[in-house]
């Protein structure tokens, strides 16, 4: 009875995780295999064909977009990183802790504020005080340099939340011992303290990347301005809004899933490797 | 005598207004295993950390080899550090751990793999040369942090309680092992410890330190004959003050009983005409003879035991002194041919100890 009864349970429980598993994931699954349809139209099925990934790896305008997308992902990163890098390693340094409790608050409070608010925050800003304030001093923020600072401020809580938590496991009184033993504050830096760091500096980036690839909000705020700039979102965003919605949505939507995933999960698990290269069993994420 | 390696002049240091060392003077000799011993805030943290020049002295001096060298960037000072934590690298392995020094030295590269290997051998830590640290047992990590602060053949080598956080058993094979390494090397130690045994084991000579202010400095011998005050008396081993009176300058005589004392000639802080001054002998739990009381006697002191504990070599009794000074003192036989002396019974004591020290009230702790 005893035997026939768990059984019963984990049967159950195998259904029920299948279910959960489904409700999750078939929105992304019914756009994957939407991506493959014969038909003209995105939403009816008429069969298997790659005919609209032929299309769309072809198309000029989509292809404009994805390298947009690369171009502030790549240059809003690299910003995010090093900012996030100074901020991390600040905190680790500040000797009161309640200050350093208090600015991870402040790095991270943003990542829970509404993306629609921040980005009319930064249309406002960038407008009124950073588009003036950069042609007064002759260089013109276009949109791509007005998305680059927005993604920015966007990755910056992650890079900075990730880099923070790798900190959390480097010792300072290594950098006494390697002192002691006659290293520069230079040598300190690249021979201790980079190599330790690198795993979260992979995180960060991976992170930020996919954080600025996953933007949708701030870019359509920002791209305004001067001359328009679509990235992939904004691009997926203008393909419904056209009289026949054709497969291609489908497919750039899942191309921008594929990488988007891609690096939140290497971004999960470079976070996890310690100091040593080694994967360890805590999650410091 | 020895070349003095490092001396300090009159070191103080204070932080956030608080007054951690108070006027600390010292020298340390060439080849020595010098410790630094005190209770847990008495500063010796402190003061290692301006030896190895982590921090400035607020006032005094530091002189190596004769020159001064209060501040000498850390880099170039020609010493060591094991810290407490070992604080090993941990994205290097062994190897490249051993190697930091030299490799800052910018040494050839067959310079230091020989080196470390020597180092390595040392500590009898050559097989795990390609180890990752964090693979290693404490004791191993000790190891390998001992042979990365010998490696550049410093001078010195200031040990932060590197054992505090080994086991009993290991800790013991340790100390073994530090004081036949440092013979072998015939480098400077400078030991930092909490642990009195620890320190005794090891060191030629030990430095006092309480609530910033150096007691003494003496070889363990001589700390325990001749502690120069009561705290030095009290934190090395066992002590019993008996009440006693001094009547001239190496003389006391005890209180409970007829016992005199002679005692050494140090402690001459008081003028001849102001004798006989108030105050105690130290008297150690091994130099009293326990006997059973039959008669009278004059030249013992009497007491009651309190409590016995059976402890392997020696049976160490708690007994409450008699008369007008009543105190619990702390006895050591040794148990071979020891007949037992049940708690409750009345005994005379025979001080057996021919010299002592004396301790003036005026001077309590």
């Amino acid at each position: 009875m005893v035997n026939r009864t768990s059984r019963l349970k984990k049967i159950g429980i195998l259904v029920w995780s299948i279910l959960l598993l489904f409700i999750l994931y078939c929105p992304v699954l019914f756009l994957v295999v939407f991506g493959f349809n014969a038909s003209s139209y995105a939403l009816r099925w008429e069969g298997f064909s790659l005919r609209w990934y032929e299309k769309t790896l072809e198309n000029p305008e989509m292809l404009s977009a994805l390298f947009n997308s690369i171009m502030v992902a790549t240059v809003s990163t690299c910003f995010a990183v090093v900012i996030g890098f100074l901020y991390a390693l600040w905190s680790h340094r500040q000797q009161n802790k309640k200050i350093a409790a208090a600015g991870d608050s402040l790095m991270s409070l943003p990542l829970f504020m509404p993306e629609i608010v921040i980005a009319i925050g930064l249309l406002v800003v960038v407008s009124q005080i950073f588009r003036p304030a950069a042609s007064n001093i002759g260089i013109p923020l276009d949109s791509m340099g007005s998305i680059i600072l927005g993604h920015t401020t966007l990755a910056l809580g992650y890079a900075a939340l990730v880099l923070r938590n790798r900190f959390k496991c480097y010792d300072l009184q290594q950098e006494l011992a390697a002192i002691d033993l006659g290293a520069t504050p230079r040598q300190v830096f690249f021979r201790v303290m980079l190599p330790q760091l690198v795993p979260g500096f992979a995180a960060a980036s991976c992170l930020s990347f996919a954080v600025s690839l996953d933007d949708f909000y701030v870019s359509y705020f920002l791209s305004t301005g001067g001359s328009s700039l679509q990235t992939l979102p904004i691009y997926i965003w203008s393909l419904q809004g056209r009289r026949a919605m054709t497969p291609e949505i489908n497919v750039v939507s899942s191309l921008l899933l594929f990488i988007a995933a891609f690096f939140f999960a290497a971004g999960l698990l470079l976070s996890r490797i310690d100091a040593t290269g080694k994967q360890s069993g805590k999650d410091h994420l | 005598m020895s070349e003095t390696l490092l001396s300090l002049q009159s070191i103080s240091a204070s932080m956030a207004g608080r007054e951690i060392l108070k006027s600390v003077s010292m020298e340390v000799r060439l080849g020595e295993f010098f410790s630094l011993l005190g209770p847990s805030g008495c500063g010796k943290t402190t003061l290692l950390r301006i030896i190895a020049g982590f921090l400035q002295p607020n006032q005094g001096k530091l002189l190596w080899c004769g020159s001064d060298a209060t501040h000498l960037p850390p880099q170039r000072r020609d010493l060591n550090l094991v810290f407490q934590n070992y604080a090993l690298f941990p994205h290097l392995n062994v190897f490249e751990n051993v190697a930091f020094g030299l490799r800052m030295q910018k040494l050839p590269e067959d310079l230091v793999v020989s080196r470390v290997a020597e180092a390595l051998s040392l500590v009898r830590m050559n097989q795990h040369a390609r180890r990752r640290v964090t693979e290693l047992s404490g004791g191993q990590q000790q190891r390998v942090a001992l042979a990365r602060a010998v490696a550049p053949r410093p001078k010195l080598v200031l040990l932060d309680e590197p054992l505090g956080a080994l086991d009993l058993q290991l800790r013991k094979e340790m100390q073994w092992e530090l004081k036949t390494l440092q013979r072998q090397l015939g480098m400077t130690f400078l030991y930092v410890t909490h642990d009195q045994e620890e320190a005794f084991a090891m060191s030629d000579r030990i430095a006092i330190l309480n609530a910033g202010r150096l007691e003494q400095v003496a070889s363990p011998e001589e700390l325990y004959s001749r502690p120069a005050s009561r705290f030095v008396a009290q934190f090395i081993g066992t002590a019993n003050f008996i009440p006693a009176e001094k009547t001239s300058l190496d003389h006391a005589r005890c209180l409970n009983s007829n016992h005199h004392f002679l005692l050494h000639e140090t402690n001459a802080e008081v003028l001849p005409e102001n004798y006989p001054i108030n105050g105690d002998i130290l008297v150690r739990p091994e130099q009293i003879i326990l006997k059973k009381k039959q008669t009278e006697e004059l030249k013992s002191l009497s007491g009651v035991i309190q409590m016995r504990q059976f402890l392997g070599a020696t049976v160490r009794y708690h007994v409450e002194l008699q008369g007008n000074h009543k105190r619990t003192l702390t006895i050591d036989q040794s148990s071979a041919g020891h007949e037992p002396i049940a708690t409750g019974e009345h005994v005379s004591m025979l001080i057996i100890n021919p010299s002592s020290s004396f301790f003036s009230e005026s001077r309590l702790t």
